[in-house]
């Protein structure tokens, strides 16, 4: 049982929680309804929030290159329905993409921020620098964007050899950078006093990292972000369990058919996802059954695939989904 | 690239905003892919652009911008569109949310560069079949 989307996962409209409300019958979904990218009605309400978590939700909702932190949580909550462990290395490996993926959104931004002011040098630098994490997820996923790599269950594949060492050599790398970068915000720093003050819209924008309204404020905090990753990556690296990376969940012998779905919460980077039940499926009566799931828009096909299946089973549908649009981006 | 090639008139391209298109044109302009050295470079005054790089599904609201923005540019205005969501839609038609406007029905498309998102390769290559098309 597999259905393959075609989609971009990456797509940062329709990105967000999926929404699945289904009408059970007799514990059989009788009809299912999808809907996509909800959490986007609330970003206005959350944008006056000034914590950085709730900043992070947005970014992850709303730049491309955040689409690991979304699978990470859909495939965390696929688990727990599923009552099965992901093998510890691949574990290690979604927290390492995820946490690529964290820096390079810091980079872009940054990188926007210099533009804003008109300082281009500084800017090339860090496009630059976020085109080698851009190879890392080539060489991790194949693919630059639109990854569909962390699925329930694991990764993909494993990384491939020398990988690692690669990404050691780069951290080092990395941080000469940020010495040079470190320069350039000094000397912004002189040479700007109180310029570059922005609106709120602006802030909106740039889904902006920091409640700092000032432009250098901001590359500050992202210079302090930046640091920061760079230094729980290296860390990261060498805490890599050895072993497999996929339990298979998307073949019915995968999954113990009795085994019902149950309450998730799960959080990663300050970044919440959950799975929730509301509702109870009697015998014959109708009930409304919504699952709440940090997934991707490209799970068009959902409603559909849970027409007719068991309420027990809705987690190995979910578990089947493929977000993959490698051949896309190849 | 030889002589004969640094005879062709630079390019001017204005692109429209989207995410992940955007993203990867931007990585075209860094150092690594260097779109610059091919003669091609981005403006953001609309009048003196000769490309107009379409990025991202076009909503109605995109749409009518678009055309008035073309009809600023200086002719023989070029327009490539780029990625999936800007050649066929994308995601948007299933979801329902937004109407898709296919740029052909606004404007004569020259290059269509297919991707989700197009790699700066796929940028880069379409900036030199559009030279090789303006100069013959």
């Amino acid at each position: 049982m597999s259905w393959v989307t075609v989609f971009g996962v990456c797509d940062p409209a329709p990105g967000g929680p999926l929404l699945i409300e289904a009408d059970v019958r007799g514990g059989t979904v009788h009809e299912a309804r999808v809907q996509f990218g909800f959490a986007q009605r609330k970003i206005l309400e959350r944008i006056s929030s000034r914590r950085w978590s709730d900043h992070l939700f947005l970014m992850a909702h709303l730049r491309p290159d955040a689409a690991p932190i979304g699978e990470l949580l859909f495939s965390e909550a696929v688990e727990s329905a599923s009552v099965v462990d992901a093998p510890l290395r691949a574990r290690g490996i979604r927290q390492l993409i995820a946490r690529f993926s964290e820096l390079s959104l810091l980079l872009a931004n940054l990188a926007s921020c210099f533009e804003q002011v008109g300082f281009t040098p500084p800017k090339f630098l860090l496009i630059r620098m976020r085109e080698e994490i851009l190879d890392f997820f080539e060489l991790m996923t194949g693919s630059r964007y639109a990854f569909g790599f962390i699925r329930p269950g694991g990764v993909r594949w494993d990384v491939s050899e020398g990988f690692l060492s690669r990404v050691e050599t780069w951290a080092e790398d990395f941080e000469s950078h940020m010495e040079l970068i470190r320069d350039f915000v000094t000397l912004l720093h002189r040479t700007t006093p109180g310029v570059a003050e922005l609106g709120r819209l602006s802030f909106w924008k740039d889904s902006c990292t920091t409640t700092e309204t000032s432009v250098l404020g901001r590359i500050i905090h992202m210079v302090e972000c930046l640091e920061k990753g760079v230094a729980i990556q290296k860390r990261e690296i060498g805490g890599l369990a050895p072993g497999g990376v996929l339990i298979h969940l998307d073949h019915p012998e995968g999954m113990d058919a009795d085994r019902s779905l149950t309450p998730f919460s799960t959080e990663y980077l300050g970044l919440r996802g959950s799975w929730k039940l509301s509702g109870q499926g009697s015998s014959e009566a109708l009930a409304g059954l919504v699952l709440r799931t940090p997934s991707h828009g490209a799970a068009q096909w959902v409603a559909e695939a849970c027409r007719g299946v068991r309420v027990d089973q809705m987690g190995l549908i979910l578990a089947s989904l493929d977000f993959s649009a490698l051949e896309i981006d190849q | 690239m030889n002589l004969t090639d640094l005879k062709t008139p630079a390019l001017h391209y204005f692109s429209s905003p989207a995410m992940c298109c955007a993203n990867e044109l931007v990585q075209a302009e860094s150092s690594r892919y260097d779109l610059e050295r091919l003669g091609c470079y981005r403006t953001t005054t609309i009048e003196d652009a000769d490309v107009l790089v379409i990025l991202g599904a076009l909503t109605e609201s995109i749409a009518q911008e678009l055309v008035v923005l073309y009809h600023k540019m200086p002719k023989p205005q070029r327009v490539i569109v780029a990625g999936t969501c800007g050649c066929g839609g994308g995601l948007f038609p299933f979801l329902g949310q937004q109407t898709f406007v296919d740029p052909k029905s606004l404007f004569p498309i020259d290059l269509y560069v297919p991707g989700c998102p197009p790699r700066p390769e796929a940028m880069i290559r379409a900036f030199v079949d559009l030279k090789s098309k303006v100069s013959s």
